[in-house]
């Protein structure tokens, strides 16, 4: 199946591809722009090919970024009772359980609503504007790595889904109106899919990873 | 070019979880790629999910039984407990929200680890049928499986909200603790599930 002689380095030598879900391996099929493998036994996307992917997932995160810096900066919700005004950050709301001593519960809020999300967009972007220009930055394995592994425990759209359910949850009570925030996190959370969509994680693999030589892989 | 059953396994190669390359690399040895140890199966999949679905299961007791939060309206208010507050939006016709909640608190948080118990029991007895099925089964979970964390975050954003106030206070009860926990404990299950090993086991390879 595999020539070791001549022992080429190339990126991914192998031309198979594995399933996550299965483990069938499929042939690595010439990349065309736009196209997506899904797996002949189970149905689960294998690899999706996007056009302009680095540049474009590059831009999607910038934006996403930019506008996570604007939600930590403004109210997420401002409630109105009697004339006074009270509202509510991202991070006061995660802080506030720790007056009632349940720190582990702040540590998870803290780390779902704000560290990762963060820490996803930092990285990736350390990986991928360098990459737009040609560039690979030192430690970029260790980097998507870390993109890769924080990515699923960042909870935005939760997130969001929760400051809906306050505004109505609340509404007999008292005025509740979101914030600036809230809009902005809005806007993160389709930034943010829209740049995971955007990924194409073999292609920044090919680039970033070190070459493989043939006789490894048998 | 490989023959339309041949898994990575039975070929002897590996797939790389982590970068997702293909190569002979032996188990426990590092990723040629990207210097990820590399396993054909997750190590110890069934036990670590028995262990932390089960784990989630018992929490779920305590989660349900505490209450999650106390509105105290001019000096006065019982603590809810997640069922309770379904009930309350429901008496105060918000439907809507009401069904919101009792999605995300009640039945992904309880699908979730009674189709990690289905998927589990499946693959010991090995199974050799409703194989996609079970995949959609997997899937739904992976992608619904945090939507429960939405009544941590809301407990978290109304007791700040109304602390103060004169007309009301919020206090978060001890259930939000455990269930905060059943939900952490079913994500980590359902990352620890290998869903390979559903298609190993119907093949008689576990
Ligand atoms: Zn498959
Ligand atoms: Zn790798």
């Amino acid at each position: 199946m595999f020539r070791g002689s001549s022992s080429p380095l190339l990126p991914n030598p192998s031309g198979l591809v594995a399933c996550h879900e299965c483990d069938l391996l499929h042939r690595l099929p010439t990349r065309k722009a736009g196209s997506v493998l899904s797996c002949r036994r189970c149905g689960a996307v294998l690899l999706q090919n996007r056009p302009d992917s680095i540049p474009r997932t590059a831009a999607l995160t910038l934006g996403a970024f930019i506008l996570f810096a604007v939600v930590n900066g403004f109210p997420l919700l401002i409630l109105k009772i009697g004339g006074r005004e009270t509202s509510l950050t991202l991070i006061e709301g995660a802080l506030e359980l720790g007056n009632h001593g349940m720190w582990e519960v702040v540590i998870v809020v803290l780390l779902t609503s704000l560290v990762f999300p963060a820490l996803h967009f930092l990285v990736l972007l350390y990986v991928l504007l360098p990459l737009t220009l040609g560039r690979v930055p030192p430690g970029a394995i260790t980097g998507f790595k870390m993109a890769d592994m924080v990515a699923p425990w960042g909870m935005i759209g939760v997130y969001l889904l929760g400051v809906l359910v306050a505004v109505v949850k609340l509404a007999d009570l008292a005025t509740v109106v979101p914030g600036v925030a809230a809009y902005a996190l809005g806007g993160v959370l389709v930034l943010g899919t829209a740049a995971g969509r955007a990924l194409d994680h073999e292609m920044v693999w090919n680039r970033i990873g070190k070459s493989v030589s043939c006789h490894l892989l048998t | 070019m490989p023959s339309s059953h041949l898994t990575a396994r039975a070929s002897g190669l590996v797939r790389c979880p982590t970068c997702a390359l293909v190569s002979g690399t032996r188990d426990g040895l590092l990723c040629p790629r990207c210097s990820s140890s590399v396993q054909r199966r997750k190590p110890d999949s069934l036990q670590r999910t028995w262990a932390l679905t089960l784990s989630a299961g018992i929490l779920y007791v305590p989660a349900n039984i505490y209450p999650i939060m106390t509105v105290i309206k001019m000096g006065s208010g019982e603590p809810k407990t997640i069922v309770a507050g379904v009930m309350a939006l429901i008496e105060a016709n918000m439907w809507p929200l009401a069904l919101i909640v009792f999605i995300a608190s009640v039945i992904v948080p309880l699908g979730k680890i009674i189709i990690l118990l289905y998927l589990l029991i499946s693959v010991q007895i090995g199974l050799k049928t409703h194989l996609k099925e079970r995949m959609i089964l997997y899937r739904l979970m992976e992608t619904f499986g945090h939507w429960s964390m939405v009544d941590i975050f809301l407990v978290t954003m109304l007791a700040t909200l109304v602390k103060t106030g004169s007309w009301a206070t919020i206090e978060p009860g001890m259930g939000v603790t455990f269930f905060g926990t059943v939900v952490i404990l079913t994500l980590l299950a359902a990352r620890a599930f290998d869903p390979r090993l559903v298609w190993d086991s119907a093949h008689g390879h576990l």
